[in-house]
């Protein structure tokens, strides 16, 4: 299994000089399995550069984490959506109101966007993704909600002997006087515990949390806790905050890196790269 | 290990800074929470117990009609709210761990999830003034 990042960046597109190396996109994960499997996970700015999946494709799944801006920025761009013979599964978060096609419209149609997601060439199928279990082609998805405004998923993902757990946008820490004391009363814990592959959520400092309590985001000294609690493999900090450029977040992680010694590798989410799973730690790749 | 759901973890987080005495339980009929005013009314410090199901609130707290007859577990207005998956508001009495008696009125309410998934119930409870208070005309 590999995973690749097209988009790392929280809340807004944020591309500009400072940014190049982390990337400014939207969040946008590409997971591919041994077989050529192909999984998305969000459809941030990122999307974009997915654009032909090749003849040999004939299903892409999407798996949205909610429906925030940011994680559906690219799906009007997404190029698969254009090709006639690519099955396209979307899937999303269930909501007590409307089902995900009827969510999804509301972007998806005028004045927001000239395309209606009727009007899309591909065959499109759109999922309510169940809570629990249920299995992909060539991977086994675990969907659970975690703490974060409005119906939010985090999933995990089993496939080639490898798992990865994928929770961008996050904040256990909401409310929790006793933060990880307990890990049962830990949003996502067990979907994120032993994964051989963490990509969350640490978008802000220690010092920019206290302004932003209840937005639904993590510090990255909060996210290093939880990992450590979870006993993963490695860790890709991701959902970097917009205003945070490169040297900023070299700087950040490294003092993340020094505060104690850790028992995950550390791979901050960076555009572009690539991780292998499916050996112990993950390994980067180009 | 698994987590609870993300429902309860953010009621309990919730109800851990509400003056009013709270309890969850989980879809299994177990009191996964209590929170500090809970605990300071009926003396219990459920976090040393650990979970408890609900079939020891009898023992636990000799629940009663207002009457004064017994209450059985299943007409326990959390053992309703769980099972019948309505709101059940009733009074009733409860002894504390010293056996002293309280009058209360206690609110229970299901906690029904996403897609009709149940994920347990809660309830709220107050003492009764001893006094019968005129009701306040809106």
């Amino acid at each position: 299994m590999k995973a690749t990042f097209w988009g790392t960046r929280g809340s807004l597109p944020s591309p500009r000089p400072g940014t190049t190396r982390y990337g400014g996109n939207t969040s946008c994960v590409e997971v591919r399995t041994g077989d050529g499997s192909v999984m998305l996970l969000d459809a941030g700015s990122g999307i974009h550069r997915l654009a032909d999946f090749g003849a040999s494709t004939g299903r892409v799944d999407v798996l949205l984490t909610h429906l925030h801006m940011d994680h559906i920025l690219g799906l009007g761009f997404f190029g698969a959506l254009f090709q006639p013979d690519l099955e396209v599964h979307i899937w999303g978060p269930p909501s007590t109101t409307l089902d995900l096609r009827a969510r999804l419209s509301r972007y998806l149609s005028p004045p927001l966007f000239p395309v209606r997601l009727t009007d899309l060439p591909c065959k499109l199928v759109l999922h309510d993704a169940p809570r629990g279990t249920f299995d992909l082609p060539s991977a086994s998805v675990t969907a659970d909600l975690v703490c974060h405004p409005g119906p939010t998923l985090g999933y995990r993902l089993e496939a080639d002997g490898a798992t990865l757990t994928y929770i961008p946008d996050h904040e256990p820490a909401l409310g929790d006087q006793a933060f990880l004391a307990a890990p049962e009363w830990t949003s996502g814990f067990s979907l994120m515990t032993g994964v051989d592959l963490l990509i969350h959520d640490a978008q802000y400092t220690d010092e920019e949390y206290p302004a932003h309590v209840g937005w639904g985001h993590s510090t990255i000294s909060q996210t290093m806790a939880l990992a450590e609690a979870a006993g993963v493999g490695t860790l890709a900090p991701f959902h970097h905050d917009p205003s945070h450029n490169d040297v900023l977040l070299d700087r950040l992680f490294s003092v993340a890196l020094e505060e104690q010694d850790w028992s995950f590798e550390f791979s901050p989410a960076r555009e572009g790269t690539t991780l292998t799973l499916g050996r112990h730690p993950a390994l980067r790749g180009s | 290990m698994s987590a609870k759901a993300v429902e309860l973890i953010l009621l309990r987080q919730l109800l851990s800074r509400l003056p009013l005495p709270a309890t969850l339980v989980d879809a299994g009929g177990n009191i996964v929470y209590s929170n500090p005013a809970s605990e300071r009314l009926l003396g219990i410090d459920y976090e040393a117990k650990g979970e408890v199901p609900l079939s020891r609130v009898p023992e636990m707290l000799d629940p009663r009609h207002s009457d004064g007859s017994p209450m059985e577990l299943r007409h326990l207005p959390l053992s309703m709210a769980l099972h019948d998956r309505r709101p059940q508001q009733y009074p009733m009495i409860i002894h504390d761990r010293s056996g002293a008696p309280h009058r209360i009125v206690t609110t229970a309410v299901p906690l029904d999830g996403q897609g009709g998934t149940l994920l347990g119930a809660m309830n709220f409870f107050w003492e009764e003034e001893d006094e019968e208070q005129e009701p306040v005309l809106p």
